[in-house]
């Protein structure tokens, strides 16, 4: 594998404008020594270079070298220390004869880098900048976004790591004798295996890094990093992962080891686009259903015995969760993973490496979860209407108590799919009960039925509950579901109501008329099998049984796929509906209970798939992307 | 010679796809508009998954279950109809949801055809002898409903014009003792429709407060 180094480090500068410094030569040339080490980075020894206090056309000779003399590169690195200026627009990187008064002369443009590796096309590219300002290096995303520099020139990987933000100067770290940036020091510490990024994959990805790094460095409030990145061609292989625990020869690394010309390459190649601007979102919101579709789209056409699907969604899952990260929605990340997982899902029968990677990511999904719970416990449910939207207005009327079956819903995910992989959760569920406490007490009024898209949520609350032994909680909760069920005649929503409908449903709602306007509320519901289900589980049959007569005529049903693995498609064609109807043959939650015992749990067992405890967690997953289905066989306490 | 392109001129292209995101709503409306004349909104389900379906209480075996079928529809739109301004736009929505509810309607006939074959619930003018008799024998064989407010529900009658016409004219033509036999079937129907429905409901556990 052709794995080349650039390192420049620039602590001399002619300019009077541009101070010297003294941490630059020391942190290129740590960086070089730890990656031309077969211990660490792998790269070519003899092939990699190291220039120290360079002039411009020494860094232009560089780049010409590495670039475009030794071959075909598979990972090309690029590490610079030194000045960094934004200016007009564009930012460059201050070399030995540098001069602010013309810098597009004197200085190294990042855009130019850019177009230097477009047209080298190494496999994967990563750029490291500890630099004064290096964080403006982000202002250049919007050119990199262009399609004739991104899609038109083939750039199938592409990650950047700037240790400073604009107008902020990179701190120099004195201590321990060495020179040198923060985050230098930072990302050796992990390159070198100090601090774990994760233990789950041979490699790390820069990009990966970086949100990791930036998160400690944010802790030290020194400097704020931006890291960005997107790798199309499978896993990324910056450096080595010391911390892996697993079997390196458990990855065929299918993707990664394809040449970007190839056929399967030009397909991705052809998507980079569209994936460019999913990614591009991620940051300000989550759509799973767009992203859903553009990673779907590659996948079903690049998915084989090769496993070429599998490669390529674990080598973009951590470029697009790092992205995700820079949201103010506390479960943004975990929801591109749970996309990632329900995309896989469908080709894991066809791709054997597809259970493997879905095992992974649900281990991030894992890990993400904890990281938002616990701020969602310490932050949001400290604060006096933390769970409402800031500019929601009206709408939380509807959102708000959907918003909470989520949050509920995800933690039931998080402790059920935790308990069967295995996975402790001693500290999980501590957190958990304070969480399901606080919403109890503060939420309750606004824990209602409301939309057909709860029922997943809901029921894997209730199944955690059980879990946990919080039969009070769960009490609690499924009275207050019920009555607002049974007091609005259980009207709740239909699943695919669309939200310019919203505010003429809660109208409808409010007056207790759907005259007109009955194809907004779900029709079937699954709610009422849900309720029915968790009313049984926790034996409140005697409560809720003199009620049925308030719910006559209603329609509920439960969907079962034929095969578990079409849980995450979008429109599950093959698989049966179960409907029923409260007083046609439904007159109490034990006549129920009895049908679902006879028809619907043998339906469930005919399909093997679920014998796989890694297809039942990326079901439970995907049911939390697609709520208008539910995890029926994760509720294990019917029997009790 | 510049090649032929599919040039723009002041492009709309973001107002013309969202009208026709439109479109298709103004003929989901009328399609649904046209069906409740015939099903209660109410007893309309939508289902976002599988195959078919299995009702509880009504299909014993799976292998009864109701089976998704597909409809399609093509519709043109003749350019020069367009520069002409020749077009009646609500005749032409009209006319599609007129086909889309007339393919429903044939697809609701059939599920109720094969139903009927099945059971055997079939009343032949042939066998009863004359269109008289023939409603006499439907009466007899088909229970009456309760809606949802404890009001029974009488049978429809689906039937073309003509036929409409011809049952309307030989019914009216009957005397006073086919109408006493009608009226005495629909009060025997009645009743026993309000006594189901009366067991029905006593299946329900009662309310403390009831």
């Amino acid at each position: 594998m052709n794995r080349l180094l650039l390192c420049i480090g620039c602590n001399e500068y002619h300019s009077s404008n541009l101070p010297a410094l003294n941490g630059a030569i020391p942190d290129a040339q740590g960086i070089y020594t730890l990656l031309v080490d077969p211990q660490y980075g792998e790269y070519h020894s003899t092939n990699s270079i190291l220039i120290r206090n360079p002039n411009i056309s020494d860094v232009s000779a560089a780049l010409r070298k590495i670039l475009f003399q030794y071959g075909d590169i598979d990972v090309f690195s690029l590490f610079f220390a030194g000045h960094g200026v934004a200016k007009d627009g564009a930012y460059y990187l201050c070399v030995k004869d540098s001069e602010i008064n013309s810098l597009s002369m004197s200085a190294l443009a990042t855009a130019d880098i850019f177009k230097a590796i477009n047209e080298a096309k190494p496999k994967q590219s990563n750029i490291i900048i500890d630099a004064c300002e290096s964080g403006a290096v982000v202002s250049d995303i919007g050119s990199l976004l262009k399609p004739e520099i991104i899609g038109g020139a083939n750039t199938p990987a592409i990650t950047i790591f700037a240790t400073s933000a604009s107008n902020q100067l990179a701190l120099e770290n004195t201590s321990g004798g060495t020179l040198g940036g923060v985050g230098t020091k930072e990302l050796m510490s992990y390159i070198r295996g100090e601090k774990i990024v994760q233990n789950t994959r041979p490699y790390l990805d820069l990009s990966e890094i970086g949100r990791v790094a930036s998160l400690s460095i944010e802790n030290n409030k020194s400097q704020s990093p931006n890291v960005w990145g997107l790798n199309l061609c499978g896993e990324a292989l910056f450096t080595k992962n010391l911390n892996f625990t697993g079997d390196t020869l458990n990855f065929s690394f299918a993707l990664t080891k394809t040449p970007a010309q190839s056929g399967i390459g030009q397909i991705i190649q052809e998507k980079a686009a569209s994936l460019w601007g999913v990614y591009a979102e991620l940051s300000k919101r989550t759509d799973n259903e767009k992203l859903f579709e553009v990673l779907n789209d590659v996948c079903g056409k690049v998915a084989s015995g090769s496993n070429y699907a599998s490669s390529f969604i674990s080598g973009i899952a951590p470029n697009l969760v790092s992205e995700a990260t820079k949201s103010n929605d506390l479960f943004s990340a975990n929801q591109v993973l749970a996309v990632c997982i329900s995309v896989l899902l469908a080709y894991s029968e066809k791709e054997p490496e597809a259970n493997k990677v879905i095992n992974l990511l649900i281990s991030e999904w894992l890990v993400e979860n904890r990281r938002s719970f616990t701020k969602l416990n310490e932050i949001s449910l400290a604060t006096p209407y933390g769970l409402l939207s800031e500019s929601g207005g009206l709408s939380d009327l509807y959102y708000l108590p959907i918003r909470i079956s989520k949050i509920l819903g995800w933690l039931g995910a998080h402790i059920i799919i935790s308990q069967s992989l295995g996975i402790s959760t001693g500290s999980d569920t501590i957190i958990a009960k304070e969480i399901i406490d606080k919403i109890l007490n503060e939420y309750a009024p606004s824990i209602v039925a409301m939309s057909d898209i709860q029922s997943p949520y809901i029921s894997l609350i209730y199944e955690a509950c059980r879990r946990l032994e919080l039969k009070e909680q769960a009490e609690l909760h499924i009275g207050l579901m019920f009555n607002s069920f049974v007091e609005h005649g259980g009207k709740i929503a239909s699943a695919d109501i669309e939200a310019k409908r919203i505010l003429q449903y809660l109208l409808c709602r409010d007056i207790r008329d759907f005259s007109g306007f009955y194809s907004l509320v779900a029709n079937p519901s699954n709610f009422l099998s849900t309720l029915f289900l968790g009313t049984k589980t926790f034996g409140l049959e005697e409560v809720v049984d003199p009620y049925m007569r308030k719910l006559d005529h209603l329609h509920f049903n439960l969907f079962v796929p034929r095969n578990h693995r079409d849980f995450g498609i979008d429109v599950i064609r093959e698989g049966m509906n179960f409907s029923f109807q409260v007083g046609h043959e439904i007159f109490t939650v034990a006549d129920f209970i009895s049908a679902y015992n006879s028809r619907i749990n043998p339906e469930i067992a005919k399909d093997t798939s679920l014998n796989s405890p890694i297809i039942r967690a990326a079901c439970i997953i995907a049911s939390m992307i697609f709520p208008d289905r539910v995890a029926w066989f994760s509720l294990e306490g019917l029997d009790s | 010679m510049e090649t032929k392109r599919n040039f723009e001129h002041f492009s709309t292209r973001n107002e013309q796809r969202i009208f026709r995101e439109m479109e298709t709503e103004l003929m989901g409306e009328l399609r649904e508009a046209k069906i409740n004349t015939t099903l209660s909104p109410e007893n309309i389900m939508r289902y976002h998954h599988g195959a078919g379906w299995h009702t509880h209480g009504v299909n014993e075996d799976i292998d009864d279950a109701g089976k998704f079928e597909s409809q399609s529809l093509t519709t043109e739109i003749k350019f020069e109809d367009i520069l002409n301004q020749r077009m009646d736009v609500s005749a032409y929505f009209n006319k599609i949801a007129d086909h889309v509810h007339g393919m429903q309607m044939r697809l609701l006939y059939k599920v109720v055809g094969e139903s009927t074959d099945k059971s055997g619930n079939i009343v032949s003018t042939k066998v009863e002898g004359s269109i008289a008799n023939s409603f006499l024998a439907m009466l007899r064989k088909i229970e009456f409903g309760v809606d949802r407010n404890g009001n029974v529900s009488m049978p429809q009658i689906h039937a073309g014009k003509e036929m409409s016409e011809k049952m309307l004219q030989e019914l009216q033509a009957q005397g006073a003792e086919f109408q006493a036999e009608v009226e005495k079937v629909k009060a025997e129907k009645t009743a026993q429709a309000l006594e189901r429905e009366a067991e029905r409901l006593a299946r329900f556990k009662r309310h403390p407060d009831e």
